[in-house]
């Protein structure tokens, strides 16, 4: 290992395993996961820059195995002694178990995976003083007019590594950037974000991120009262994403998980969403939204690319079309699914990232709000809760900037709402379609388009800002 | 009786059993006991050297104060069902990290590694850099409360038996147990999920200002769900989770001592009751909340709404702002709930989650009381954020001096915000959750309600197992209904507090970072149960 560990390499990794397969005893496989990720960030507090830190997070997790029972051990240690610890400690949980034989795989065979960019040589080398910069041209715009922004600005990068003694090696190395940033006024009666996050630095426009937020906190200012009910919205991308994920995914015990009710197999038991209402059959050649949206995710995308495989085991994604054109085709299944019904031991699996694409004539915002006569745009949603699994039904609350649409035009800022609303009933329910962009919701990669919808449920009032 | 024994534990019940385990000073006890993970401490007798080399780096790089903490956190996650258990998952994080400030800037790098001396000096020269780098903007000062020198100090929590001294085949056998008489509770086709949780952390801080510690804490958790099948009538899948065994700063001990025994029952029977009831009557009505309620609704509310930093602005891009938005012209003032109301926070109640001698920027937290009598009386701060409202506490005629609250979830990331236990006062009178309802002409009882609130914890809902209340006695249990709050009209409508013998203690999560794997601090809440008079109670699922 080299002495100044400041990010792993391929060679690193290689060597990293063999050391720890050198260490093992009693036969059987061993698999090692490592995560790397150097983090350099910079966070500002209103108006003024707060702390520029970088750090070199590690984590290992070996996993030993053999005939089936299993123990793994997670450490961040990679000098001598703390990966021998981790050794024992993973062999010492396997010995406290059973053999079980289903656990034990077939013979393994490599599947490739896909090779998406996700790597900027010129963001690698990015450190504080360009942070510093970057922070001082995100803060320009507020300051100008007397706001306090509020951001947090990460250019890091990570490696993705699984080795196993079973001949799989997968290492990924990652550029990740993320800015985000919260513009308010110093009454406290306005509220503008926005947010960006790609793999380079030069995908993402930062003046216009700073100016977006500006503005939206300038225009939100001092919100009057609208009664909540039914109405028709302007959603911007970040608020279908917010309000669509959780189809998807859904928070757990140990992060973000994905929503059971987008497995094939809860849906043939008729839970979730995409159940069909005959028993033993899921909604798959149904129509189950508009015609002009599909849901894909691809790690190629060029726009929402992510990492190609799985992190705990190395199971590659696949391109996959999940809704096409309004009409579900796929939903995720385990390989035990996958042995019993498609007679192959592929599963599908669902890497949370996605796109939410459009086909046909797409309408700019300021043309969705031209052609509505009354309406509210939306900035976006926080705080959304599942309180339905079978219709997804969630609430939250609008945040960071809500208008009221009259005439085409937008007239005045208004109070935030509670709302109570399906991201499938919203999709079942939509007068015109934008432009698919790249949201901000890390670590995954989506992609929303803005959406004008009917009928949309305000069901609260709220005079939080 | 030197071990868990099943029959036994069935017959004299866990805490009789608890007893004769930590009075036997383990002749008969599982063998390999000590054989378990590893080293039995990290932090080595000459970490204050190697410490002092990343100090003096970062000094001679120009840094003005300096700080650094090594940190070594081991823990063992546990996954039991009533059919099996799985190898638990045993991790060990180890970690250091530099903070310094340069010209009122702050610099901060870490490291996931083992520490050394030339680590150290490496941290201390990249922590000065970044902070330098960041400082040629707008020159300003950044004033931190004084805090008292340690020493040379060190301090481990005070637990009964260190859980990672016990063997994986005792809890192993001690939780299947518990299981095993859980599951002769219950009702048809349930399924159990018991996650018995363990941590240790010891860390080693040092500052320019001279402090030294070494300081070891302990958190012990064994989270308790149910699901049960779905009811033949309603069709609705009903659960329910433990409101004991919460997250605690404790040892092995507290899982012996848990009352599993006398709770099983009762959680199995909310389970079952969680899935049949009758419809909302959509409407204000009275309410008994129960203690477990009140915590949740506290850890919601007054808790995130009273952090210093988030009142001022700096967590807006994040967790969120406060409804509190004039602290300074608020503080002593501000009503926000009844007379009844008195919340106060700490870190040094016995086997509270958020306990420690010292908090992670070196001071020794104090007790704040931040709502006497129903009004605004102070806030939770660190060092630098209680320079924000000096005036108010030199008007008090108290010391400006750091709450306590700094935390860092690992070595080797910056110190932020942690919350620290609360208390809510308990009332005058012997009250409990059973004679607030019986004091109820007609309302509604909350059992286990949990409930999220909005971005500047000022508005929520929540939901629960909730009972129809008429003439002082519980009905049917209603379905499908949240109730909804405002924070300073929930507090100000409390008519009735449980008294000291209705409190219960509860341990929550909540931490700044929302997404993936970013451990939360936990933090320990003692409250008792109350009536709330005007609660808006709405039909969940109802759109507008």
């Amino acid at each position: 290992m080299r002495a100044d560990i400041s990010f792993l390499t391929e060679g690193d990794c290689r060597s990293l395993f063999s050391k720890i397969e050198s260490l093992c005893a009693g036969g059987g496989k061993t698999s090692v996961l490592l995560d790397g990720r150097w983090s350099r960030v910079t966070t500002w507090g209103n108006s003024e820059l707060r702390l520029n830190h970088e750090t070199n997070d590690i984590r290992l997790n070996i996993s030993r195995e053999i005939r089936g029972a299993r123990g793994s051990a997670i450490t961040n240690r990679l000098d001598d002694k703390g990966i021998s610890e981790a050794v024992r400690v993973a062999e010492k949980l396997l010995h406290g178990q059973g053999e079980k034989w289903e656990n034990i795989d077939e013979r393994y065979i490599d599947k490739p995976i896909l090779k998406p960019t996700l790597w900027s040589d010129q963001t690698y080398k990015l450190g504080a003083d360009d942070r510093t910069g970057i922070t001082t041209k995100v803060m320009e715009p507020a300051i100008q007019h007397g706001l306090l922004s509020t951001g947090k600005l990460d250019i890091s990068a990570e490696c993705h590594a699984i080795v196993n003694s079973d001949g799989m090696f997968r290492y990924y190395p990652v550029t990740d950037v993320q800015c985000s940033v919260t513009v308010r006024n110093k009454n406290g009666t306005g509220s503008g974000w926005a947010g960006r996050h790609d793999y380079d630095l030069a995908k993402i426009d930062i003046g216009e991120l700073a100016n977006r937020a500006t503005q939206k906190c300038i225009r939100a200012q001092d919100p009057v009262t609208v009664e909540p009910g039914r109405y028709t919205v302007v959603l911007e991308p970040q608020a279908v994403a917010d309000l669509f994920t959780p189809v998807v995914a859904s928070p757990s015990n140990n992060g973000i998980s994905e929503n059971s009710g987008f497995q094939r197999y809860i849906a043939e038991d008729g839970k979730g969403p995409f159940a069909s209402k005959r028993p033993g059959y899921s909604k798959i050649g149904e129509l189950v939204w508009d015609r002009r949206i599909n849901l894909t995710a691809d790690p190629m995308d060029p726009d929402a690319g992510f990492v190609p495989f799985r992190r705990y085991d190395g199971e590659p994604y696949r391109p996959v079309k999940w809704v096409d054109q309004g009409v579900l085709r796929e939903l995720s299944y385990d390989k035990i699914y996958a042995i019993g019904t498609m007679g192959s031991s592929d599963p599908l699996i669902n890497s949370l990232s996605y796109r939410l694409s459009v086909e046909g004539i797409t309408t700019s915002i300021e043309d969705m709000i031209a052609a509505t006569e009354r309406g509210i745009l939306v900035t976006r949603f926080s705080n959304v809760r599942k309180v339905d699994s079978d219709s997804v039904l969630c609430t939250g609350y609008t945040r960071d900037g809500l208008w009221l649409i009259e005439n085409g035009k937008l007239s005045k800022p208004v109070k935030n709402f509670r709302f109570t609303e399906s991201p499938i009933f919203i999709l079942n329910n939509v007068d015109a379609v934008g432009q698919a962009e790249r949201v901000f919701s890390p670590p995954f990669a989506r992609i929303a388009p803005a959406l004008k919808v009917r009928d949309f449920s305000f069901t609260g009032l709220v005079d939080s800002v | 009786m030197s071990y868990i024994n099943r029959r036994a534990f069935v017959k004299q019940g866990s805490s009789a059993l608890a007893l004769a385990v930590l009075t036997d000073k383990g002749s008969n006890r599982y063998l390999n006991a000590q054989e378990i993970s590893g080293d039995a401490h990290e932090i080595s007798s000459n970490s204050q050297s190697i410490l002092n080399e990343g100090l003096n780096a970062a000094r001679q790089a120009g840094a003005q104060y300096t700080d650094m903490m090594y940190r070594v956190t081991r823990s063992e996650d546990w996954n039991f069902t009533a059919s099996s258990v799985t190898s638990p998952k045993s991790a060990i994080v180890v970690g250091a990290g530099i903070r310094a400030l340069y010209n009122g800037y702050w610099g901060f790098a870490g490291s996931d590694e083992v520490i050394n001396a030339q680590l150290s000096r490496r941290l201390g020269t990249e922590a000065a850099e970044q902070a330098r780098s960041g400082s040629y903007g707008t020159r300003r000062r950044i004033d931190l409360a004084p805090t008292s020198v340690v020493g040379n100090g060190h301090w481990t929590m005070p637990v009964e038996i260190d859980p990672f001294s016990v063997s994986d085949g005792e809890k192993i056998d001690f939780i299947s147990t518990v299981i095993d008489y859980i599951n002769r509770e219950r009702v048809g086709g349930s399924v159990l999920y018991v996650q018995p949780s363990f941590t240790r952390t010891e860390s080693a801080f040092a500052s320019t200002e001279g402090s030294f510690f070494t300081q070891t804490t302990y958190c012990t958790e064994c989270p308790i769900s149910v699901q049960t099948e779905r009811h033949f009538i309603s069709g609705e899948q009903g659960g329910a989770r433990a409101d004991f065994a919460t997250p605690a700063g404790a040892g092995w001990e507290y899982l012996l001592r848990a009352p599993f025994q006398d709770k099983a029952f009762q959680l199995m029977e909310h389970a079952a009751r969680s899935r049949h009831g009758k419809p909302v009557d959509v409407g204000r009505y009275d309410v008994v909340f129960d203690a477990y309620s009140m915590a949740a609704i506290l850890d919601a509310t007054i808790a995130p709404a009273t952090e210093l930093d988030r009142v001022f602005g700096y967590e807006s891009n994040n967790t969120g702002t406060s409804f509190i938005n004039k602290p300074l012209d608020m503080l002593g003032s501000y009503r926000i709930g009844s007379p009844l109301i008195n919340v106060s926070s700490n870190r040094t109640i016995k086997g509270g989650a958020a306990t420690v001698k010292w908090d992670d920027e070196g001071v020794v937290p104090k007790e704040a009381q931040l709502l006497k009598e129903g009004v605004l009386a102070d806030f939770q701060t660190t060092r630098e954020s209680a320079n924000w409202i000096a005036s108010y506490y030199r008007h008090l005629g108290q010391p400006v001096q750091s709450g306590g609250c700094a935390w860092r979830q690992k070595g080797s990331a910056p110190p932020t915000h942690c919350p620290p236990n609360f208390i809510l006062h308990p009332g005058n009178e012997n009250t409990t959750f059973e004679d607030l309802i019986a004091d109820t002409k007609r309302g509604i009882a909350v059992v286990g309600g949990r409930v999220s609130s909005d971005s500047q914890a000022l508005n929520g809902s929540g939901q629960g197992l909730l009972y129809e209340i008429r003439d002082g006695k519980l009905g049917e249990v209603i379905l499908g209904a949240s109730y909804i709050y405002r924070t300073p009209e929930f507090w100000k409508n409390v008519v009735a507090l449980g008294g000291s013998n209705s409190i219960g203690s509860f341990g929550f999560y909540r931490g700044r970072e929302s997404g993936i794997s970013q451990e939360s601090p936990a933090h320990t809440i003692s409250s008792v149960p109350a009536k709330v008079t005007g609660i808006a109670i709405v039909d969940t699922l109802r759109k507008a």
